[in-house]
């Protein structure tokens, strides 16, 4: 089964327009939705959340649409934005007896070991917590109830690369369970690379690409030559570059290049940048 | 739905001095109605912004702490976190019926007397907290402060005498008002997500 199926989904605000968008995400694996900032993730995040309602397109999560019963979609999933939006005055104590009531599958054992694990004191308020702590909190209310699906939005933004590494891992965890799913959007790509299985590339609105992580990997390769080499390819294999006084820096397109050509991996970052580059000079 | 109230319950129950405030103006009230009864727009003043007040306060917060939208990704609705607020709506009411209805009881013109001008206050409460929850919705927490401060204002420098308006029929429409409020808040609210993303 999908745990999330997006069909055709389009929202506009003033001059702002996101998709048509079609994005599928399998169960057991985790997507990475990358753009810049105003790309529309966070738009994409609501629309699924039913924050917000689309023009056209519909949305499935778990096998079920967003539209028709989003509370008790609600209940299985884990979500976490930008910002974790707790009252200051609350402690992670309180927190935990006002979540209980607001999921069925609430687990205060669950919830206590990742206080514990996270080494979040019970009694102190939301307010004096750091970025890291909030987002702490945040994660371990979205993993405490037994969510199968995770989104997070920009949820590693804005903190250490320690605590990165740490929430990475989390959902590197939380994904071990065959039925388990996560779509997390995020402008730090490197984050992104370590734990995805799909990557989605969002710009303006719109859907570059949405690809298995290890084919884009298989599919692009990084080409270092000097320019009088690269006019030699053909053109729609050059997928972008990047020119130094030392030669040229190309992504290629592995299928559309003379065999033997030595060609470098590319990682998803670069990848990134030259296709956002290339679409935003289009 | 239980969550965001107990959330908001239990902001109320942090803000004692508030209530310490009021048990004190309440018990200046008694002394002031014991010595000599006046009618007065002040305590009509007084009750409104002691149970308006807090679902501002709830809203504001709120925004500050974008918990409006953190809700939303719990198993609540935006119905839910609009009908939440009326809830905490009416507690004030109830308390400030309690209040006032314990502070009438020593009328000087007698209990019937006491009990029309309880009615009057009702009918004040609920016309009110009908249009200033809308408002809220509609303009958010923040904003609301200055509509609820010129509100304040008017109402402490008014001569108008509300007695005069007041009947039987008026309270029922008053109620009535407060119903109606409840899906025009809600869609006023839906409106402004669907503007802007968001309430703010």
């Amino acid at each position: 089964m999908n745990a999330l199926e997006i069909k055709n989904l389009q929202k506009s605000y003033g001059d702002f327009t996101l998709g048509p968008l079609n994005l599928t995400l399998p169960s057991g694996c985790v997507m990475g939705l990358i753009g810049e900032n105003g790309a529309g993730k966070s738009t994409t995040m609501k629309l699924i959340l039913d924050m917000i309602h689309p023009d056209a397109g519909s949305i499935q999560i778990l096998g079920q649409n967003n539209q028709v019963n989003i509370k008790a979609i609600k209940e299985d999933m884990g979500v976490m934005l930008d910002e974790v939006g707790l009252p200051g005055y609350l402690t992670p104590g309180q927190v935990g007896r006002i979540m209980a009531s607001a999921f069925r599958n609430w687990d205060s054992e669950v919830y206590e070991g990742y206080l514990r694990r996270f080494s979040l004191p019970e009694n102190k308020r939301f307010k004096e917590f750091s970025r890291g702590m909030k987002m702490k909190l945040g994660i371990a209310v979205a993993l405490s109830h037994h969510a199968k699906l995770l989104l997070l939005d920009e949820a590693t933004s804005g903190l250490d690369p320690v605590v990165r590494d740490e929430v990475v891992e989390l959902i590197m965890e939380f994904t071990r369970q065959e039925d388990h799913a996560a779509l997390i959007s995020s402008h730090i790509v490197s984050d992104l690379e370590k734990c995805c299985d799909y990557i989605a590339f969002l710009q303006k609105g719109k859907l570059l690409l949405c690809e298995e992580k290890d084919r884009l990997k298989e599919r692009y390769g990084m080409l270092r030559c000097s320019r009088e080499r690269l006019l030699e390819l053909d053109g729609t294999a050059v997928i972008g570059k990047r020119e130094s006084p030392y030669g040229i820096e190309a992504i290629v397109d592995r299928t559309k290049v003379p065999a033997g050509l030595e060609l470098g991996p590319v990682d998803i970052e670069e990848l990134f940048v030259v296709m956002s580059r290339q679409e935003g000079s289009a | 739905m239980t969550s965001l109230f107990l959330k908001d319950l239990r902001r109320m129950v942090r803000a004692w001095p508030l209530w310490l405030t009021q048990a004190a103006l309440c018990f200046a009230l008694m002394c002031h109605i014991i010595s000599g009864f006046t009618f007065s727009t002040m305590l009509y003043a007084l009750c409104w912004a002691a149970a308006n007040l807090v679902p501002l306060a709830l809203l504001s917060e709120d925004e500050t702490y974008r918990w409006y939208s953190y809700c939303l990704t719990l198993p609540c609705t935006k119905r839910e976190y609009v009908t939440g607020k009326y809830l905490i709506l009416g507690i004030m009411y109830t308390l400030v019926t309690v209040e006032v209805g314990i502070v009438m009881w020593f009328h000087p013109d007698g209990l019937s007397a006491g009990l029309l001008e309880l009615l009057r206050i009702l009918t004040i409460l609920l016309q009110t907290g009908a249009v200033n929850l809308s408002v809220y919705f509609l303009l958010g927490g923040k904003f609301s402060v200055t509509w609820f401060m010129t509100l304040i204002l008017a109402a402490f420098c008014s001569t108008f005498q509300l007695a005069a308006i007041l009947q039987i029929p008026l309270f029922l429409v008053s109620v009535l008002l407060c119903v109606l409020s409840w899906p025009l808040s809600q869609f006023w609210y839906e409106l402004r997500w669907k503007k802007g993303g968001g309430p703010l």
